[in-house]
């Protein structure tokens, strides 16, 4: 039983040693580890740090829109839409006529629907892009505005410190001489 | 929620949509007559009462008469009802599911399908070459800004210690102001001492001589 619960949790890693003396000397320990770049191993399974939406060929499915590097997002859309309604009433018209021949006609719909949400996640890095744009925007524009304000604020300043020496400069003089 | 996620809802909206229009069309399709020679199981009287008109069964038992008078009119009753309810065709399913069902079905998935079109045109799309273009202009624009208000705040942060100064001497001339009228108040003060040590002594000597008749000088 110990031995089975001893076996069950591997013990931990023995890195802890060499931070023996970090209070009195940080330096006596070793540096961090520095960031992983590439392709890296976890718990058996192999992940990498290059975020890339993979591409349909790569996932096994077909792709039925064209391969460019311009694609027109909009109408390809609209045209993978017509194709899904399409096969929606095709599928309805098998189920009437030959019930027993529905699995293509889904497996076509499955493929429509993929290659939809596809174009959909390709658009991410282009509402990325469009966020950083408007970020931007709004930070000049709130930069932009507290210049105004912090100018406007000592041009105040200026202004009232200049009548406070006015007035101070008008009463040392009206003090009679000790 | 933003329009690429409005749109994945969308998409995700339409085959809910497709797969509960065909599941439920399915699960309340009555069932088809295969052939002419099985009944129709649509109206399975009308099949019964041809089949007894073709080929009349003398061991029907509802062709029969039944011993006993009482015996007789309930079991003669009991067919006749049996024959008036089998001469009534089988209820069907309220029409209403069967035609109402499937139209409002198509019609939500046609107006899920306009719906997905409204977005796709409503999407802000441009070229990736205008978007890093447009990044590089307002990266340069913030970086001037940024030394603008960097500027603005240190001539701010240099009034303020001017200010700071200003209120600072102010207070050593209210100070020095506030001595100044106090050293004038201690002469004040001295000067008047001495005026009442004079009346003192002047009203001393008239007293005495008061008290001893003598005239005033």
């Amino acid at each position: 039983m110990a031995m089975a619960t001893s076996s069950s949790y591997p013990p931990p890693p023995p890195y802890y040693r060499l931070y023996k003396d970090y209070e009195k000397d940080p330096s006596s320990a070793p540096e961090p580890p520095p960031p992983i770049d590439g392709s890296y191993q976890l718990f058996g399974a192999t992940y990498t740090t290059d975020v890339v939406l993979p591409s349909l060929e790569d996932q096994g499915v077909r792709q039925l829109y064209p391969k460019s590097p311009d694609i027109d997002f909009k109408k390809e859309l609209r045209t993978l839409n017509r194709e899904l309604q399409l096969h929606i009433l095709e599928l309805a018209d098998i189920l009437v006529e030959r019930p027993s021949q529905y699995a293509r006609r889904v497996e076509d719909i499955s493929l429509i629907f993929k290659n939809l949400h596809h174009l959909l996640n390709s658009l991410r890095p282009h509402q990325a892009r469009a966020t950083l744009i408007h970020m931007l925007e709004s930070q000049i524009q709130r930069r932009k505005q507290a210049i105004e304000d912090i100018k406007q604020r000592r041009e105040e300043a200026q202004k009232l410190l200049g009548e406070s020496l006015l007035i101070l400069d008008g009463n040392q003089s009206s003090l009679p001489s000790v | 929620m933003d329009i690429i996620s409005q749109l994945q809802e969308q998409l995700n909206e339409m085959a809910m949509l497709a797969v509960n229009t065909f599941g439920t069309l399915q699960r309340d399709a009555p069932p088809v007559r295969l052939s002419n020679n099985y009944p129709d199981p649509l109206n399975p009287a009308a099949a019964a009462a041809a089949t007894a008109a073709a080929n009349p069964n003398p061991d029907d038992p509802a062709a029969q008469p039944q011993p006993g008078a009482a015996a007789g009119a309930a079991p003669a009753q009991a067919p006749a009802q049996a024959q008036a309810a089998l001469a009534q065709p089988v209820q069907a399913p309220p029409a209403l599911d069967l035609d109402e069902h499937p139209k409002a079905m198509s019609h939500a998935l046609v107006l899920a399908a306009k719906k997905f079109d409204a977005l796709v045109a409503a999407l802000p799309l441009s070229s990736e070459e205008d978007q890093l273009k447009r990044i590089k202009e307002l990266q340069a624009e913030n970086e001037v800004v940024g030394t603008e208000l960097q500027k603005q705040l240190e001539a701010a942060g240099n009034m303020l210690c001017n200010i700071l100064g200003f209120f600072f001497l102010l207070f050593i001339d209210i100070r020095q102001l506030i001595a100044y009228k106090s050293n004038e108040l201690h002469v004040l003060l001295l000067f008047v001492e001495l005026e009442l040590k004079q009346v003192e002594v002047l009203f001393n000597e008239a007293t005495d001589n008061c008290i001893n008749l003598k005239k005033p000088d």
